[in-house]
């Protein structure tokens, strides 16, 4: 599909079913209504490769678990705050570029990213290979469904 | 003693840490890379049917999926004992080499950009990957650009924008339309065309750098291991076909074998402060951390792939193959930062190949599918970006995973790595400095091997934050050092 004739909005859901709550991510959009003016993907890849992949819509809405938050809690995250893209002040790490950091970069080469947002939900920080969720996250799936309608409805 | 930690915070079980071991003098008394282990993943994966493996396996790994997913999809050919159709393996090897062109652009851009395209006094705040494109705006444009459409070509033969799901046991899943074929020309024209750009650009502006040639040359950064990876008939490196080639520190082959024979020559050491095995070659066997011609300790990689090859397999990447070892002298090459250099050289042969590729009629053919024999036992080796990656299965006769060993990369890489950054640690610390000058050499010798700490790049935040803490004799924090 090209840029051109693709829908203004994508929710992309990141994680791993196989990783336990990792899953939570794929848990969401696959509770969603389908929408044919908005295009839902499910990945395990961030960084370059996903920011890349966003070029050309307008809004995206990154689902994710997140570590961070205590676990079961849901957050919107703008991945470009008004002061602009988080950047790191040293060298590049590994292959941790974040998705804020990539779209920077594509931005700064001059392509048309998506204004950003994260849809963060809290889950432990160690995450065992088994396949469903906790259920305490299992829990804050609606509530994340919720959030995601109200983004688009934005 | 103090025990120096550096650790990129990672959502996985023992993280993967750089531990330096200093003496009650200050000195340097050893250095340990600690990969992350997918603990559980074995047992997870027993007793799921066969044809899941490729989508499993990949799901792993935010990093290289398409070398998971292709790994996984050969050790199937091998256990079903399937003859891959011509048309399948076009498309199959058309993906890799856009995988490796477009995985190898964003390490020597991005991610070892600020090392190697930036000069050495390089301001703290500017060395990173927006100060690379800050330099370069035009080329940090053109990669940009180009760079999406390998990622283009991996969406229209893997099926999804962001990971792979068209490699089955004997084959791929559906057949390429003429337009998808002509649309992937294109795009790999523009692969050629940038790499070559990219080679005049090393010239001219990286290679002449002081800083970048004292690191070729520094003393500190030479390890004699032996070396490993896949060739071709010809002894070119070939990213997922072929043989499994071995050579010595002093270029003798030690091997060449497919991939379940290599894997026989591989043994993994077991220390009692790690979870992690060091796979080292049986012949000459375990010596302790150290390199050398008696010692087991092997890389693979870009610099180990050229130095196991004779020739590159094609033509652009041969002259540069050729002005690589010119530049050297000698053959194999020892020098850690020259994996850099050894990453450009194997994306201009991914280039090439990819448009040599495209432009085959076979690529567009209906034969896709091979037949399946009776299950059994198979391995898949293919060279991911940063290194020799193996998949072995063992299935019932009902298709379902018995056992299963994969052995990535970056732990074949394990005992070298550690080598590295203790060769680099040694140079810092003799010269007294253990805070920001300690963080910057260590992250170079770490990063020229672009090491994958799997699965965490994607987690949100979806940074790894540096941190360092000391620790004295008694385990006390005795400094903490974040960025």
């Amino acid at each position: 599909m090209t840029a051109a004739s693709r829908a203004k909005a994508v929710v992309v859901a990141l994680g791993n079913p196989d990783r336990a709550d990792d899953g939570v991510g794929p848990a969401v959009v696959q509770a969603l209504r389908p929408r044919p003016e908005v295009e839902v993907w499910e990945a395990i890849r961030g960084g370059l490769p996903l920011a890349q992949a966003l070029v050309g819509f307008e809004r995206a809405l990154v689902v994710d678990a997140c570590p961070a938050l205590s676990v079961g809690e849901v957050a919107l995250i703008p991945l470009f705050p008004t002061d602009g893209p988080r950047t790191p002040d040293h060298g590049s790490w590994l292959h941790g570029m974040g998705l804020a950091q990539a779209l920077a970069a594509l931005g700064m080469a001059g392509l048309p990213v998506p204004k950003t947002w994260a849809l963060a939900i809290g889950v432990e920080g160690l995450l065992p290979f088994r396949r469903g969720l906790s259920p305490e996250v299992a829990r804050a799936v609606p509530a994340a469904v919720a959030e995601v309608n109200r983004w688009l409805a934005n | 003693m103090k025990k120096l930690v550096i650790d990129p915070i990672t959502r996985l079980e023992g993280h993967g840490k750089i531990l330096l071991y200093l003496d009650d003098q200050g000195g340097l008394k050893g250095a340990v890379l600690q990969v992350p282990e997918l603990r559980g993943f074995e047992t997870f994966c027993r007793g799921r049917r066969a044809e899941e493996m490729p989508q499993i396996t990949e799901r792993i790994c935010g990093v290289c999926p398409e070398a998971h997913h292709l790994a996984s999809a050969r050790a199937l050919d091998a256990a079903y004992g399937a003859q891959v159709p011509t048309t399948a393996w076009i498309q199959r090897e058309l993906f890799y080499n856009c995988y490796i062109f477009a995985d190898h652009l964003l390490h020597l851009v991005f991610l070892g950009g600020p090392d190697l395209l930036l000069p050495a006094d390089t301001p703290k705040a500017n060395r990173n990957f927006l100060g690379v494109l800050q330099a370069y705006p035009e080329l940090g444009r053109e990669i940009v650009t180009v760079r999406a459409r390998a990622q283009r070509v991996l969406e229209i033969i893997g099926g999804r924008a962001i990971h792979p799901v068209f490699a089955l046991p004997g084959g791929v899943a559906r057949s390429l339309t003429a337009d998808e074929g002509k649309e992937i020309a294109g795009h790999t024209e523009a692969m050629v065309g940038l790499a070559k750009a990219f080679v005049t650009f090393f010239h001219e502006e990286v290679l002449p750098d002081p800083g970048y040639q004292s690191l070729l040359a520094s003393t500190h950064a030479q390890l004699p291991t032996h070396y490993m990876g896949l060739v071709d008939g010809n002894s070119a490196p070939h990213f997922c076909r072929g043989e499994v080639r071995a050579v010595s520190s002093d270029g003798h082959e030690l091997f060449r074998l497919d991939g379940a024979g290599a894997l026989a020559k591989i043994a993994e050491r077991v220390e009692p402060w790690t979870y992690v095995k060091f796979p080292y070659l049986k012949e000459p066997g375990w010596t302790g951390f150290e390199a050398g011609p008696d010692s087991g300790i092997y890389r693979v990689g870009p610099l180990a792939r050229l130095n196991v090859a004779e020739r590159m397999a094609t033509p652009l990447a041969q002259e540069e193959y050729e002005r690589f070892f010119d530049f050297f002298g000698e053959k194999p090459v020892h020098a850690t930062f020259a994996y850099h250099w050894a990453r450009l050289v194997e994306m201009v042969q991914a280039g090439e190949a990819a448009a040599s590729l495209a432009a085959d009629k076979g690529l567009t053919g209906t034969e896709i599918r091979g037949k399946l024999g009776t299950p059994g036992e198979g391995v898949g080796v293919v060279e991911a970006a940063r290194g020799t990656l193996f998949h072995r299965y063992s299935l019932d006769e009902n298709g379902l995973v018995q056992d299963l060993d994969l052995i990535v990369a970056t732990t074949h890489n394990a005992a070298g790595i550690g080598l590295s950054v203790k060769q680099m640690a040694e140079d810092v610390v003799r010269r007294g400095s253990l805070d920001e000058a300690l963080l910057n050499q260590i992250e170079m010798a770490f990063r020229a091997y672009d090491p994958c700490l799997a699965c965490a790049t994607h987690f949100l935040p979806g940074e790894m934050p540096l941190v360092v803490e000391i620790y004295d004799t008694e385990g006390n924090l005795d400094r903490r050092i974040a960025r």
